[in-house]
């Protein structure tokens, strides 16, 4: 006891200025990147020791060493950095300097800029995220009971929510905060809308119809559909012929409803065995569609194509640019997990972009960039969010990600 | 008769003597616990003789002098040091230079071993005063 009474002394490095501080060792920390298009906001926590007198900067662009580019005084603590060129891995760091001394720099910070951040709505884990360009980082939360679909009005900067427990639609605006509320009779499990005159389609639980809703709330009209509408019922827009297509997994059937004529006449496509997402061909119209063999594709005639035909597609998602078919699944026979995009043109042609290097891809969102397109893919079981650039290398990767995901592009 | 009378004055003289004195009541109550049928037997009764307690006083020893006086000292230390080292330490959260911060923190250090030592010399002193005090006048 006297030992320890006269021999110790339980005092820690705790100066965050100090080089033998366990935390921080002597640099800035709480550092934080995000990005907006081609500007990027570096910031930190401020170092708050006497004498203090300004943070050098340092930033480097791809494989280049760091180098010093400015020095900021205090009390700032964030920089903007303008005119960054998509798709280039920009790292930086900050060193704190006091009138004595400098101390040592921080750790390093990366971030890709690219012309979209993404949103996604995790259904069971309740939550909408927006997610950095490259996948790295999270730049906003907020709590939306069990988000079962979302869809994006970008001329007003409006993000709509169906949440499938509360039966409600929500209307948020850019900072996640809801404007409006629909509620609705039934459970919601699909939705599409039309941005050109504000139309909202709804798929609810158990009914054998769709519902129009605009978007401030007023229901419209429900059309009929030949099948009841369960959670593996999806559906999806046709901006090009003003068209709406719904997939039944049950029926094997797609329903194409035409929105040109007032008594919204109806077509349907017999054996088709839908499995996951329909998507509307951004350029040409008609639409994509993920199956237990392959990848279809469906003219507004109803006439239709198979791609990837050995493969059991487990997601599909389309570049709004190009109308690129991005495509995960697996092969039948020996269960190899494979993703794919099929290039549009004269000719569709099948592009492997991972060949069993990831397993268990059950969900895939494409972003487009200013080169080839990357892609972000859900690893169920692995519960990973990964984001690929457009040669399938892994770029990004984020925890914690349920399989059940509705992705946005913002 | 007169052995008699005599025998009788001779009683009465021994029994008014114990009456005086309180013996002859516990004589009979002893009888009374000494019954036949009673487990407890009580043969005899015991006079224990008390005195009132001197009264008490504690007394000043050159040792009880000495402890009380280093226990207060050093409690000043203890107070000084501690008071010193936290002081050190709190310059040194908020220091921008390394050398002064270096500085700054061994300080702290030296005199939360100060401290240390101040206590135990402390405890050392209340040990002393609480074994010092014999009770003499």
């Amino acid at each position: 006891m006297l030992v320890a009474l006269t021999g110790c002394s339980s005092r820690s490095h705790d100066n965050p200025f100090d080089p033998q501080n366990p935390s921080t060792g002597g640099a800035p920390v709480g550092l934080r990147v995000i990005a907006n298009r081609d500007t990027v906001h570096f910031s930190w926590s401020p170092v708050e020791v006497d004498d203090l007198t300004d943070y050098l900067i340092y930033r480097a662009q791809d494989d280049q060493p760091m180098t010093y580019a400015l020095t900021l005084p205090v009390p700032a603590d964030n920089i903007r950095f303008t005119g960054c060129m998509f798709d280039h891995r920009y790292r930086f760091a900050v060193q704190a300097r006091t009138r004595f001394d400098d101390g040592p720099l921080s750790a390093e910070l990366s971030i890709i800029p690219g012309p979209h951040n993404l949103i996604v709505a995790d259904y069971y884990d309740y939550a909408l995220r927006r997610i950095s360009y490259d996948g790295s980082y999270i730049y906003q939360t907020a709590e939306i009971n069990s988000p079962v679909a979302l869809v994006g009005d970008p001329q007003h900067n409006l993000y709509i929510v169906a949440s499938y427990w509360m039966q409600t639609v929500y209307v948020l605006n850019r900072e996640f905060r809801i404007t409006r509320s629909i509620e609705l009779s039934y459970q919601p499990v699909g939705m599409a809308y039309n941005p050109t005159n504000g139309w909202l389609f709804i798929l609810q639980n158990g009914q054998h119809r769709l519902s129009v809703f605009s978007l401030s709330g007023i229901y419209l009209e429900a059309i009929d559909l030949p099948f009841e509408v369960d959670l593996q019922t999806y559906l999806a827009y046709d901006r090009v012929h003003n068209l709406i297509w719904i997939a039944s997994h049950k029926e094997e059937i797609v329903t194409c409803i035409d929105f040109n004529y007032p008594n919204r006449p109806l077509y349907q496509v017999p054996g088709l065995n839908v499995t996951n997402r329909l998507c509307a061909h951004p350029l040409v119209g008609g639409c994509w569609m993920a199956t237990d063999s392959g990848v279809v594709r469906i003219n507004p005639t109803g006439a239709y194509t198979r791609f990837a035909t050995n493969y059991h597609i487990t997601d599909i998602s389309v570049d709004p640019g190009t109308g690129d078919c991005f495509y995960t699944g697996y092969q039948r026979t020996d269960y190899r997990w494979i993703a794919g995009k099929l290039v549009w043109g004269q000719v569709i042609q099948d592009e492997v972009l991972l060949d069993n290097t990831f397993s268990r891809l059950y969900a895939i969102q494409v972003i487009p960039g200013a080169t080839a397109a990357g892609f972000f893919a859900v690893q169920t079981g692995y519960w990973r969010l990964l984001r690929f650039d457009g040669n399938g290398q892994l770029i990004g990767e984020l925890p914690e990600y349920s399989g059940k995901l509705n992705f946005l592009l913002e | 008769m007169v052995n008699n009378r005599r025998w009788f004055l001779g009683l009465m003289i021994v029994l008014t003597w114990q009456i005086a004195n309180g013996q002859y009541i516990d004589q009979k109550k002893a009888w009374l616990f000494s019954a036949p049928n009673d487990s407890l037997k009580i043969t005899g009764l015991e006079y224990v003789p008390v005195r009132p307690a001197s009264p008490h006083r504690l007394g000043w020893t050159w040792r009880s002098t000495l402890g009380v006086g280093t226990m207060l000292v050093s409690a000043a230390l203890v107070t000084h040091f501690h008071h010193t080292a936290e002081e050190a330490y709190s310059q040194y959260l908020h220091c921008g230079s390394y050398r002064r911060m270096e500085r700054l923190f061994k300080r702290a250090q030296r005199y939360d071993r100060l401290t240390g030592w101040a206590y135990a010399v402390m405890e050392a002193g209340f040990v002393v005063t609480v074994f010092s005090f014999d009770g003499a006048p």
